[in-house]
């Protein structure tokens, strides 16, 4: 039996990874699939503790944030394309035009 | 069983997620992407998740993952441009001075040679493995009020 904190740690290294890789990382793209990683550990978390619980919240949880990450990649890349036409680049330190 | 399986399955998803941000190429990022996500769906399955499991492989792998690919490939992206800048020790302390004094004029002229020298770094990084951690703070340093408005009429950048 695979106790609740294996899968508590294995969520923690990929959610730091996650996030160093949004702050890391300046390809929009790529930071964008930080966001799904994290997203994932966030998933695995739920599943884990409502697989341990015994109840199925965590499960319907999961499905929600599967969910919403479909709807956050359609949404990024779509201004990705659209700011990539005005400007050949993806690196976000150079959209600052709503900065000013 | 299950342990050796759970121990597959994590690790293989730390590795991936590890490639995911590290990797220079975003379409080598992507597929690592894809590795992480079925090996989660892997994790799922362990915990009598069977129906996230599927879920995950159709939305995940099967939906977004496709589109991510599907946009890169139409960006048609080469390598990251993250490396463009290697924060040296030698450069510390010009760093240390410019956010301190950042109006005095030598630290003008050491922006703008750090931004003609660039694209030497670019290609000189470029040669060298793509797990070469090169750290880079670059937000505020390769800031160049020409290119900004050359960005703002709508011109491609430098």
């Amino acid at each position: 039996m695979i106790p609740l904190s294996a899968y508590v740690a294995v969520s923690a290294v990929l959610f730091i990874t996650g996030l160093l890789g949004v702050l890391i990382r300046r390809n929009f793209i790529i930071v964008l699939m930080s966001v799904e990683i994290m997203l994932n550990a966030a998933n695995i978390n739920l599943v884990a503790f409502s697989h341990y619980l015994e109840s199925m919240a965590g499960q319907l949880v999961a499905l929600f944030v599967i969910a919403i990450a479909a709807g956050e990649a359609a949404v990024g890349l779509a201004i990705i394309i659209v700011v990539f036409r005005g400007k050949i680049s993806t690196n976000v330190d150079e959209m600052n035009l709503l900065k000013w | 069983m299950v342990a050796v399986f759970f121990a597959y399955f994590a690790l293989v998803s730390i590795v991936a997620g590890v490639l995911t941000v590290a990797l220079k190429n975003p379409v080598h990022c992507g597929l690592a992407l894809l590795a992480l996500l079925l090996h989660v769906s892997g994790l799922f399955v362990l915990l009598n998740a069977e129906f996230l499991w599927a879920v995950q492989v159709i939305v995940y792998a099967g939906a977004i993952l496709v589109l991510y690919l599907f946009v890169l490939m139409l960006l048609n992206l080469k390598t990251d441009e993250r490396y463009t800048y290697s924060f040296s020790c030698c450069s510390l302390p010009m760093e240390v001075q410019r956010v301190m004094r950042p109006s005095s004029p030598c630290c003008k002229t050491e922006i703008r040679t750090r931004w003609a020298s660039r694209c030497s770094a670019t290609t000189s990084c470029s040669l060298k493995s793509s797990a070469c951690f090169c750290w880079a703070p670059s937000s505020a340093l390769s800031y160049s009020p020409k290119r900004r408005s050359r960005w703002m009429r709508g011109k491609t950048n430098p």
